[in-house]
């Protein structure tokens, strides 16, 4: 029986050989009668390479794979391959969040990304970019680089983004979910307990005097709302601005293309804001700003740090261009990507996948060693003390026994006062 | 229809709200008439997907990679180790079973972003051109080293037999730059060290290329002649042997096996089972063989291990294995590169399945962890079962699967304590230890016999 077993073997080795080279007679048939479109056929022929390769797994793999695995792990393959934060959704899945009605969320205020090491290592679970200022994630300190392994007991690996960021972070009810974080790699998994919080209707900016002559503007978010009101705030107090502006940009996270480039333009007099470019748009078709600076020229110093992200981060960028301000702070976050869930089949009956279409223009390009966007300030100044729990921007503190992180005083915030000095810097500069 | 137009406006919204702008993308449906569409049928659901990251991806995808990645994905979604080849990581393969290459004969470091020489090899063109250990290696044929992975600068070194290549190198010992010039020569990757330890043989296995067999059998011979005398035992170290070869596996097995079999091999149908057996002669001659497993003992490892544990031929002293199971078979396409493709589990001549278990030695010793390299917090699991999407052992249905143990090995022969073990017990200075039953002992009915000896030209594992 053994001997006719190999003999079985070799002529499935045999008749696999006869169909390779059946395989490439076809793709050098193909080549040779359409010499017109040289691209198609360079891609027609790795597809051919793909479909001959899926046939030797689905015929020969010890687990006797069905088609539906073999197409699941291509698309993981494929997706992989242009960043970690691909995803793919399945009809099944999409149908989960149809059924989240709209209207009131409640939500605990944290933006998160997967883990860059994924799959065949094993993903870790998602990092988180910033937590919003005073929600129930930046009360807990939760900051830039903490790992969460765990939402609620379940591996935070196996839970898709949106799935973790629509239902579990926000959802149409307050409650309660608990974390398990990795604070610094070798530390101690912790479990925090969060509850889910509404978010405030109207979100503000702070226009406040930190020092004589000196204007201090902090965004919550990156809206057209929040920039006429800084515009509106300028335009009346503005003169007593001698010595300059500082605008604070740590840990801004939110906003839109519009409100990034309304926020540039609040500074500007002419040249190109932020738009949300695709491959296809033509970067100088960026919206230019109008004549005007609310801030007569005086001078800018903008706040940067690791959680400044996306919109927040092409202000400071596009300012910097322009010549309109100087950065100090950390380096950013460096994520001008625009991620869009884009549907499958005509309306999205075969699911959808979840990938970068487009960037915020103006765009760091990428460090040549790590692929990063990060912005590096002009005047790199870290925040002292350090503390693990709390974010560049706060400080630890004790309320009724309970560790929390509070906000800065002037006093206390080195970035800040280094802007400052910044200003006198740039007057003294400016003086014939 | 409606509804999914909801959906996905719904998305928008949400997803703005955490704080990334979402864009909507009109579907756009590519025309049935492109010359692919047949293909794509295919393919099914991964057309769609290529054809969105083709037109909506914010940079223009090189389709050549990523269908390499994707071909990749589906592979590697298998298990974790099937894979595809591309040209350049078949050639690497090639190279590594071979156990040959074309090209210098050291042993290279990258320190401070210059290629630095930790050994040349006895009797290669390198060691015959006076290369001395801590040569720092700063040209190649006048071209920096700066910026090059020390996997290019490999890369650059090795090249067709009886070529030349000029490395400049900075010595200590002299002021200026040496440049030394170099003909390449055939490097072979020994895959067996040994020596004598008194009078036991000692023979490391590093891995189990085309060279292992034949290396084995001829330094044995030789401390064999250079003893003057019958050993006392041969020690086989198969520490840290990530595997290699079936067919070598089998032939390191059957030097020391008269006959039986050695290894089952069970493809997805019954007709695909082979059988390997043993032939008569055992190069110990009959004296005593302790075989040496740890963590890092995988797969070729686990087969020699297993065949010599079954028929009582060897005590195999050591911790767990790492549980790899599971045979590979090189499937090549041409000038596309190659799939690595899991075609069969293997089994020991008792029908016992390593796959996700390991091969539990019959004497457990534990290497004592240095200070510094003691975990500061439990660690993580380890071996074959802690891969992801491994394929599931025999038994796995009820129960959580372990494999694996520390790879740990010190450097210094007295510091560490399984070969030490080994060398006494050789010896007769400890008592003989009892020998631990095995839960699965006597499970041998199961398998299927076959006559014939597994054709493995093409195997890998």
């Amino acid at each position: 029986m053994g001997q006719r077993s190999s003999r079985v073997r070799n002529w499935g080795l045999r008749l696999l050989m006869v169909a390779g080279v059946g395989a490439l007679a076809t793709t050098a048939y193909a080549q040779s009668t359409s010499p017109s479109t040289p691209p198609r056929d360079a891609l027609t022929s790795k597809l051919e390479l793909m479909l001959r390769s899926m046939r030797i797994a689905r015929d020969w793999h010890v687990e006797a794979p069905t088609k539906k695995v073999l197409v699941t792990g291509a698309i993981d393959g494929l997706l992989a391959r242009l960043d970690p934060e691909a995803e793919f959704y399945a009809p099944a899945e999409l149908r989960r969040f149809t059924r989240v009605p709209t209207g009131a969320t409640a939500d605990v205020g944290l933006i998160v990304r997967r883990d860059e090491r994924r799959r065949r290592s094993g993903s870790l679970g998602y990092r988180v970019v910033t937590s919003l200022d005073g929600s129930p994630a930046a009360r807990a300190g939760l900051k830039s680089g903490d790992l969460i392994t765990h939402v609620n007991g379940q591996a935070a690996s196996d839970l898709s983004y949106l799935m973790l960021t629509q239902t579990i972070l926000s959802g149409n009810a307050a409650q309660g979910i608990a974390l398990t974080v990795e604070r610094a790699p070798d530390a101690a998994p912790e479990t925090l307990r969060l509850a889910r919080e509404t978010v405030p209707v109207a979100r503000a900016a702070e226009v406040v005097g930190v020092a004589p002559g000196a204007l201090y503007v902090r965004p919550a978010e990156m809206t057209p709302a929040v920039a006429a009101d800084i515009e509106d705030r300028l335009s009346r107090g503005g003169d007593e601005a001698t010595r300059g502006i500082v605008l604070d940009l740590r840990s801004v996270a939110l906003g839109t293309a519009d409100g990034a480039a309304a926020m540039m333009d609040v500074f500007l007099s002419d040249g190109p804001l932020v738009a949300v470019a695709t491959r296809r748009d033509d970067a100088e078709k960026r919206p230019l700003a109008r004549p005007g600076d609310a801030a007569q020229g005086r001078s800018l110093a903008v706040l940067v740090d690791s959680e400044t992200v996306g919109p927040a981060e092409a202000v400071a960028l596009g300012l910097r261009r322009a010549n309109r301000a100087r950065l100090v702070g950390t380096a950013s976050a460096g994520r001008f990507e625009v991620r869009t869930l884009a549907p499958l089949g005509r309306r999205g009956e075969k699911g959808a996948i979840r990938i970068v279409t487009a960037r915020y223009a103006p765009t760091q390009a990428p460090d040549p060693d790590t692929g990063r966007r990060a912005i590096v300030p002009d005047v790199i100044v870290e925040q002292a003390p350090a503390h693990a729990l709390c974010r560049g921007v706060d400080l630890p503190d004790v309320q009724a026994g309970q560790p929390i992180c509070r906000k800065r005083q002037l006093a206390e915030d080195e970035q800040l006062r280094r802007a400052l000095a910044l200003l006198d810097d740039a007057v003294i500069a400016a003086r014939p | 229809m409606r509804k999914t137009d909801y959906a996905f406006w719904t998305f928008v919204a949400l997803a703005g709200m955490a704080g990334l702008t979402t864009v909507l993308n009109v579907s756009r449906t590519y025309s049935a008439t492109t010359p692919n569409a047949e293909i794509y049928k295919q393919l099914d659901l991964f057309g769609d997907v290529l054809e969105r990251v083709r037109s909506d991806y914010v940079e223009k995808p090189d389709d050549s990679t990523l269908i390499d990645s994707a071909i990749n994905g589906m592979l590697a979604g298998l298990d974790p180790h099937s894979a595809y080849l591309n040209p350049k990581n078949y050639r690497d393969m090639q190279v590594q079973t071979r156990g040959e290459f074309g090209g210098l004969g050291i042993e290279v470091t990258m320190e401070n972003g210059v290629v630095k020489v930790v050994s040349p090899i006895d009797e290669t063109p390198a060691a015959k051109a006076g290369l001395q250990a801590n040569d720092l290696i700063t040209h190649l044929d006048g071209e920096q080293i700066v910026g090059l992975t020390l996997e290019q600068a490999v890369e650059k070194m090795r090249g067709p037999v009886n070529t030349p290549i000029t490395l400049t190198i900075v010595r200590k010992s002299a002021e200026d730059p040496l440049e030394i010039k170099i003909v390449r020569d055939v490097i072979r990757i020994n895959a067996v060290k040994s020596r004598l330890e008194g009078d036991v043989i000692y023979a490391k296995v590093s891995t189990f290329n085309e060279q292992t067999h034949t290396n084995l059998v001829k330094q044995i011979d030789a401390l064999r002649k250079q003893l003057g005398k019958p050993a006392r035992g041969i020690i086989i170290d198969l520490r840290n042997n990530p595997g290699g070869l079936l067919d070598q596996a089998i032939n390191v097995s059957d030097d020391f096996l008269d006959q039986g079999a050695i290894v089952l091999t069970k493809g997805r149908n019954l007709e695909e089972t082979q059988r390997s057996n043993a032939r008569a002669g055992d190069i110990a001659e009959g004296k005593r063989i302790l075989v040496l497993i740890n963590g890092g003992s995988a797969s070729a490892s686990e087969i020699v291990a297993g065949a010599l544990q079954d028929h009582k031929r060897a005590l195999v002293i050591g911790t767990r294995s790492f549980g790899k199971g599971s045979v590979q078979t090189i499937i090549p396409l041409g000038q596309n590169g190659a799939l690595r493709l899991t075609t069969a589990r293997y089994y020991t001549p008792s029908g016992r399945s390593i796959q996700a278990k390991g091969i539990m030695p019959d004497v457990i010793i534990e290497q004592e962890l240095p200070e510094e390299l003691k975990p500061k917090r439990p660690e993580r699991p380890r071996g074959e079962a802690s891969l992801r999407g491994h394929l599931k052992g025999e038994d796995a249905k009820n129960k959580k699967e372990e494999s694996g143990s520390s790879a740990y090995v010190p450097k210094e022969p007295e510091k560490d304590t399984q070969l030490q073990y080994a060398l006494k017990l050789m010896r007769g200075e400890i008592p003989e230890p009892t020998i631990l039953p095995r839960d699965d002992e006597g499970k041998s009915g199961e398998t299927p016999a076959a006559g014939t000896k597994a054709p493995a030209a093409t195997k890998k594992q």
